[in-house]
């Protein structure tokens, strides 16, 4: 440490405490602006959160098997597992795994009285598929497949769907559908339920039948498309415990795909890294403002003290000390409203995520972008290093011009200056 | 080898009206231990010369040569360095740093220095005490009277031992008793320490303190006077 370095450190730290009501006041703006750039993140961060959690419990699962070749859409109707029961059982006896759903998926066209729809038909074991899902709890009208009257021919569709094409529990409706060997086949189905969503999107793309009565009309028995499953929560939480645990199953399934729901529906995680990206530099925005308030601030105190600069020059301060004396001041300046802003953002964070903030009187229009009534903003410690870095950052960036500023003062003019 | 030797020392301030010759041919030569004083009527250019000895400005032409180094030879950052490893200042005013304690602005450049807190401290314990301020070493200047200040200013000047104390009307604030009481220290710490004090005034209450006093009119010595 260079001689002199505590000397500075000292007088800069005590020349912020000259003008305590013009210091306060920077402390304060950091202070409110860093526990609200916290508080916004955190917010989001919730926001993303419930909206991931949502699509996990609705259809996402934690992750799936896939043969290679298996797309999302049902359209390669080729990409079959073979033994799908054989390897459900298999998957069921981990114990870090919670439950594995089979399903078949098919392109179908829906033909009502009203009119007719292109959609994703799913064949799906209820028990199953109520075990791992939402959907098959969150009916308005009707049963999830298991009325024994319409075992073989029920269909739940999205109500959304239903409304568009008038369809009501009990009434027909006609699917078509090609099998593996491209045989179109137009099916009977009787509405059996309609389900909730969450939004619109959903209702509309996913009818469910059962397993047993597609994989007939398919001329695929034992066998399933897709995998779905669910981990322990504890492992699910972290990206790197998931991705951990599906590294493991792959290992006991060398001819499959095993994949994380951050592979399969990798748009989910790119909001949440955009989201977070746009908001650090929303944060820097805010921040920058705040820096011209500080450079502002420090002008003065220069001015204010040119003889004082202009004395501590001519005995001896070299032009190196004078910039650190002043970037330093700038800094500490800067760096005391940041720990209170810190701890206070913290706080509302930890709080706010035990009690939730209720957005019911919003709930309607939100439900149609996917997000719940209740937010849980999230504790979002991996961006208290990031919000420190930029604070500090933008703190030396203001210091630059004053810095530059008392250097450039010239001893002798600055004692005559009056 | 005299401690400073000015030689056909002259400053000229370009003006649009005029130049100012601010200092003009000036020649002297000063010895360590000295006890010395410019004087002069205000414009004299007693803070100009003062100004050039230290090294706070550059002459126009001649030279300032302090214990055999020629300062124009210096860079402005060599300058720097040189004042704080060899030169004390005492100035009318604004002398310490408001923020800081009087001891520790006494012992400020003995901490730019390196200087450790043990040794620094003792040092300037001892100036306070020479300068009769050992019970305000924890103050802060704006709790000490302007006479006081000046104390702690000539204490500052001569913690880091420095060859010679540049002090420019250091009594130029202060009321007669506490001009004589700085004066009176002055003299015992060039006697005690050995420092060349160069100081100027125009005060003659103070000017007959001097051993040797250079009589200063537009920018020239018009005469010297020596006491035995
Ligand atoms: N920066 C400057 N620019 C122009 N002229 C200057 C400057 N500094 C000093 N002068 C002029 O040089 C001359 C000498 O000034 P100086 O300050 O050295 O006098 P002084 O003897 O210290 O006066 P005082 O007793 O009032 O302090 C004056 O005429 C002054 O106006
Ligand atoms: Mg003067």
């Amino acid at each position: 440490m260079t001689p002199g370095l505590v000397l500075l450190l000292r007088m800069a730290w005590r020349n912020i405490w000259r003008n305590p009501v013009r210091s306060s006041v920077v402390f304060v703006s950091m202070g409110l602006g860093v526990w609200a750039g916290l508080f916004l993140m955190g917010w989001a961060s919730g926001i993303n959160d419930a909206r991931v959690q949502d699509a996990i419990d609705d259809y996402l699962a934690h992750g799936h098997v896939h043969v290679a070749g298996y797309t999302a859409d049902g359209t390669n109707l080729r990409a079959l597992l073979p033994n799908a029961f054989a390897a459900v059982a298999q998957l069921e006896a981990r114990p870090d795994v919670r439950g594995v759903t089979p399903r078949l998926q098919v392109p179908a066209m829906v033909q009502a009285a009203l009119g007719s729809s292109g959609l994703l038909l799913q064949g799906v074991d209820p028990q199953r598929e109520a075990q791992l899902f939402t959907i098959p709890h969150r009916l308005p009208d009707g049963a999830f497949l298991t009325d024994t009257a319409r075992e073989f021919n029920g269909v739940v569709v999205g109500q959304a769907l239903a409304k568009r094409l008038d369809l009501r529990v009990g009434d027909p409706v006609v699917f078509t559908y090609q099998d593996t060997a491209a045989t179109v086949h137009s099916t009977l189905y009787t509405v059996e339920g309609l389900y909730d969503g969450t939004s619109n999107l959903t209702e509309e793309a996913v009818a469910y039948v059962r397993l047993d009565k597609l994989a007939t009309e398919l001329g695929v028995p034992e066998a399933a498309h897709d995998l779905a499953f669910r981990v322990d929560p504890s492992a699910a939480r972290q990206k790197e415990s998931l991705e951990a645990v599906c590294a493991q199953i792959q290992e006991d399934f060398p001819e499959f795909r095993v994949k994380s729901w951050r592979k399969t529906a990798p748009e989910m995680g790119y909001v949440d890294e955009i989201m977070a990206q746009a908001l650090l530099l929303f944060m820097g925005i805010m921040l920058l403002a705040m820096a011209f308030g500080i450079l502002n601030t420090m002008l003065m105190a220069i001015l204010e003290r040119q003889r004082e600069l202009g004395m501590l020059m001519a005995v001896g301060l070299t032009r190196q000390r004078v910039f650190a004396l002043v970037v330093l001041e700038t800094v500490l300046l800067t760096g005391i409203g940041l720990p209170f802003g810190l701890l206070l953002g913290h706080a509302t964070l930890v709080f706010t995520n035990r009690t939730g903030i209720s957005l019911e009187a919003f709930a309607d229009g939100l439900a149609e972008f996917g997000i719940s009534p209740v937010i849980y903003p999230q504790v979002v410690t991996h961006w208290y290093l990031p919000v420190v870095a930029l604070v500090f950052v933008l703190s030396l960036l203001a210091s630059l011009m004053p810095a530059r500023k008392a250097v450039s003062l010239n001893p002798i003019e600055s004692m005559r200056a009056l | 080898m005299s401690l400073i030797t000015l030689s056909h020392l002259r400053k000229v301030y370009t003006e649009t009206a005029s130049d100012v010759v601010a200092v003009d041919s000036v020649d002297l030569t000063l010895e360590a231990g000295e006890f010395a004083a410019l004087v002069g009527p205000s414009g004299c250019g007693k803070t100009t010369l003062l100004n050039l000895i230290g090294g706070l400005d550059r002459p126009t032409a001649g030279s300032v040569v302090v214990s055999g180094t020629d300062l124009s030879t210096l860079s402005d950052a060599d300058l720097v360095r040189f004042r704080l490893e060899h030169i004390g200042f005492v100035f009318q005013a604004y002398n310490l740093i408001p923020v800081l304690t009087a001891l520790e602005n006494t012992v400020f450049i003995l901490e730019l220095q390196g200087v450790p807190a043990a040794e620094r401290n003792r040092r300037g314990m001892e100036l306070l005490e020479a300068v009769g301020l050992a019970d305000k070493a924890h103050h802060r200047p704006a709790q000490l009277s302007g006479g006081q200040q000046q104390r702690v200013a000539v204490a500052r000047a001569l913690a880091s031992k420095p060859a010679f104390v540049l002090a420019d009307e250091p009594t130029a604030n202060l009321d007669s008793k506490s001009a004589s009481t700085l004066l009176d220290i002055m003299a015992d710490l060039n006697r005690t320490e050995g420092t060349l004090f160069l100081f100027s005034t125009h005060d003659p209450r103070v000017v007959d303190r001097a051993r040797r006093t250079f009589h200063l009119e537009d920018g020239r010595v018009l005469r010297e006077e020596r006491k035995a």
